[in-house]
């Protein structure tokens, strides 16, 4: 049992902290063992600090996970499942909880940061830290430690292989999406956890990187709330041992160190800053940003049977139009709640068909949508703003993603799209999306929050230096997604990462 | 010819209104406990989920229709299980307030309509006019689903399994 002002090296949970209060020292003490987290863990402990990190939910093992909606809703996904964003539509926003962070839910996908976007952070958002040449091997040491690959065929099967064809047939660039899955056997339910334990999640690979660097205790079941503060300087944060079971508030924990790191993700980390006072809101919970998707399903003469083999296996390049195709699977019931056909029998006899169908997506790159995370008094408040040329490149997205469908020889095509039952023909793509579709007639999910801790040159511009260090705050740095500057328009958890090595290796320096 | 005033059809839509919202104040207020072996949800709730059964997984297309697979009682498990405090009281909430919203059109609760009439106002619930109302029914819509879904004689008709046993297809 872990005993009053006892560092240990190791994993802890609830299970060992019996009822006394928790109280901790270290060198570095990070809170959120998310993406950020624990690169930053590892970029500190390979440096030789003791380092503790904090984390609200608790540890996990491929052994745990189910393909049960209820379970990942209730266990591993953010809010229950009931994160969303409201403004000019709603959206929900997953988001991962445990020591892994999203990446337990994640799909592996790994893109480095494109160039253009890391230039435009350097050059009209001051972050000099942000040089190419250095972020280059950053990213290969991402690569490297996530053992990204493309998976072989025999796990990427037929969802994906089909779309494949069809992107092939149009010409369009694509290709195989390089996944931190190297021994992924195509379970096709990454969003509930990996049960193979094929995927090398945050938690499976960079924090046993800094585990094997050096001190690093990883406390989990600890939600950190408060912080006290002496002149400039963090002294100790402050919070409760967590309930697993009930979620219910135990023992209070109290953890003392030197450098602090928030690493609690784009939602968590403005809130700890807002509601301790670490940041004003100007900035802080502002510009958040996301990855706005829409999905469509398509039915095939042939047997798909889209829930076997890589989650998200193939995607096609739309880059230079603000968006990316992506295909992806789910599992029944998620398929069931986004179909737009007649509730009742024609809905249900889909279902029962399910078999015949495969299904993708679009993901944009948002450009001028705009939103915020803020405390209220009825907890936190997410809004989100779709800007125009965002939605219309959603509705081109997802024209593109029946066009595909349709070259590869789909017989009818379902968008989410409110209001459409189905595209049977490829000359009705247009009219049946047309541009002046609004908001709320699509069917959005809201991917990859970023932004609301923005990273800059100046304290009138931004929250956090170009170091990750919060303007006005000797000790405390932020190292997650919401230091990015402006949406990525690709998958941010290898430049999340990439990111939190880089600011632990300045704290270190 | 009977001819309605626009006095009169303002005075009975706000009549209707009112009685649509005492009704589901009411409802709200008295919140029966939970049925007999259900831990959450009550009998005016666990109605409103059987009628939504009635119209979502109607008998016919798999072997056991949402009654016959016992949605009711596993809806209560599923908000049970995933649900803090505040976000089951929303769900019930939204139930309450789906099973009295028809009075003011239909002059009938939401179970008292014909499976017609409740995809009539599912439609409309689903529709994009008010993003909260749609928002609300997605999220009931997911709950329902959830223990449908996994019903084995569902599971197995539409021969969903996960793929990691390898080379499903």
């Amino acid at each position: 049992m872990t005993t009053a002002s006892q560092f240990q090296t190791g994993r802890h949970g609830s299970e060992h902290y019996g009822d006394a209060p928790l109280s901790l020292h270290a060198d570095v003490v990070i809170i959120g063992a998310g993406a950020g987290g624990c690169a930053a863990a590892a970029a500190c402990a390979e440096r030789g600090a003791k380092v503790i990190v904090l984390e609200e939910g608790r540890h996990w093992n491929p052994a745990d996970f189910k393909a049960d909606t209820a379970f990942a809703l209730s266990n591993l996904w953010q809010a229950r499942g009931a994160r969303a964003l409201r403004g000019n539509t709603v959206m929900p926003m997953p988001g991962g909880r445990g020591v892994g962070g999203s990446t337990l839910i994640n799909s592996a996908i790994c893109f480095r940061c494109p160039d253009s976007v890391l230039d435009e952070w350097r050059e009209e958002h001051g972050c000099h830290t942000v040089q190419n040449d250095v972020f280059s091997d950053y990213f290969d040491r991402v690569w490297s430690t996530l053992m990204v690959t493309i998976n072989p065929m025999e796990v990427q099967r037929t969802n994906n292989l089909i779309f494949r064809e069809g992107a092939e047939k149009l010409g369009l660039k694509g290709g195989f999406l390089p996944r931190s899955a190297p021994a992924c056997v195509g379970c096709g339910i990454c969003q509930y956890g990996c049960p193979s334990g094929g995927k090398w999640s945050a938690d499976r690979s960079f924090l046993v990187v800094a585990e094997n660097s050096g001190d690093v205790g990883v406390y989990a079941d600890c939600r950190i709330r408060g912080v006290e503060t002496e002149g400039g300087r963090i002294v100790a944060v402050t919070g409760n041992v967590m309930d697993p079971i009930t979620q219910k508030p135990k023992q209070a924990v109290r953890v003392t160190g030197d450098q602090f790191i928030c690493s609690g993700g784009p939602v968590g980390s403005p809130l700890f800053l807002l509601a301790n006072g670490l940041a004003d809101d100007t900035h802080c919970g502002a510009h958040l940003v996301v990855h706005p998707t829409v999905g469509a399903m398509a039915r095939f003469e042939q047997e798909i049977r889209p829930w076997s083999g890589v989650t998200q296996g193939y995607w096609v390049d739309c880059w230079e139009e603000g968006f990316l195709l992506q295909t992806f699977t789910c599992t029944p019931d998620q398929y069931f709640s986004t179909l737009q056909t007649a509730p009742g029998r024609e809905t249900l006899e889909i279902m029962r068909d399910l078999k015949h169908y495969a299904s993708a997506g679009t993901l944009v790159h948002d450009e001028d949508s705009e939103g915020r995370v803020r405390h209220t008094p009825a907890g936190p408040d997410l809004s989100y703003f779709l800007g125009d040329g965002d939605r219309q490149r959603l509705i081109a997205g997802l024209r593109k993603t029946a066009e595909v469908f349709f070259a590869a020889g789909a017989k009818r095509v379902h968008p989410m799209r409110l209001g459409l039952e189905s595209i049977d023909r490829p000359e009705d793509i247009e009219s049946g999306l047309p541009m002046d579709l609004s908001p709320r007639q699509m069917f959005l999910y809201a991917s990859h929050p970023m932004g609301t801790c923005r990273m800059g040159a100046s304290p009138e511009t931004s929250v956090v230096d170009p170091t990750g260090k919060v303007w006005g705050w000797d000790n405390l740095r932020v190292a997650d997604a919401s230091i990015f500057p402006t949406s990525l328009g690709v998958n941010p958890q290898v430049t999340t990462m990439a990111m939190a090595l880089m600011i632990g290796h300045d704290l270190m320096s | 010819m009977l001819t309605v005033s626009r006095r009169a059809a303002v005075l009975a839509a706000l009549g209707s209104v009112a009685l649509a919202g005492a009704g589901g104040l009411g409802s709200a207020l008295y919140l029966e406990g939970p049925a007999q072996g259900m831990t959450i949800l009550n009998r005016e709730e666990l109605s409103v989920i059987a009628a939504l059964c009635e119209v979502w997984f109607p008998a016919g297309v798999f072997p056991v229709d949402g009654i016959e697979a016992g949605v009711p009682a596993g809806c209560d498990r599923v908000v049970q299980d995933i649900m803090g405090e505040v976000q089951r009281a929303g769900f019930r909430y939204v139930l309450r307030t789906l099973e009295w919203s028809t009075i003011a059109r239909w002059g009938r609760r939401f179970t008292e309509l014909t499976i017609d009439e409740r995809m009539v106002v599912l439609g409309r619930w689903g529709s994009a006019d008010v993003v909260p109302r749609r928002a609300a029914m997605d999220a009931v819509r997911i709950v329902v689903a959830i223990p449908y879904f996994r019903h084995p004689e569902v599971v197995q008709t539409i021969g969903w399994r996960t793929g990691c046993s390898g080379g499903a297809t």
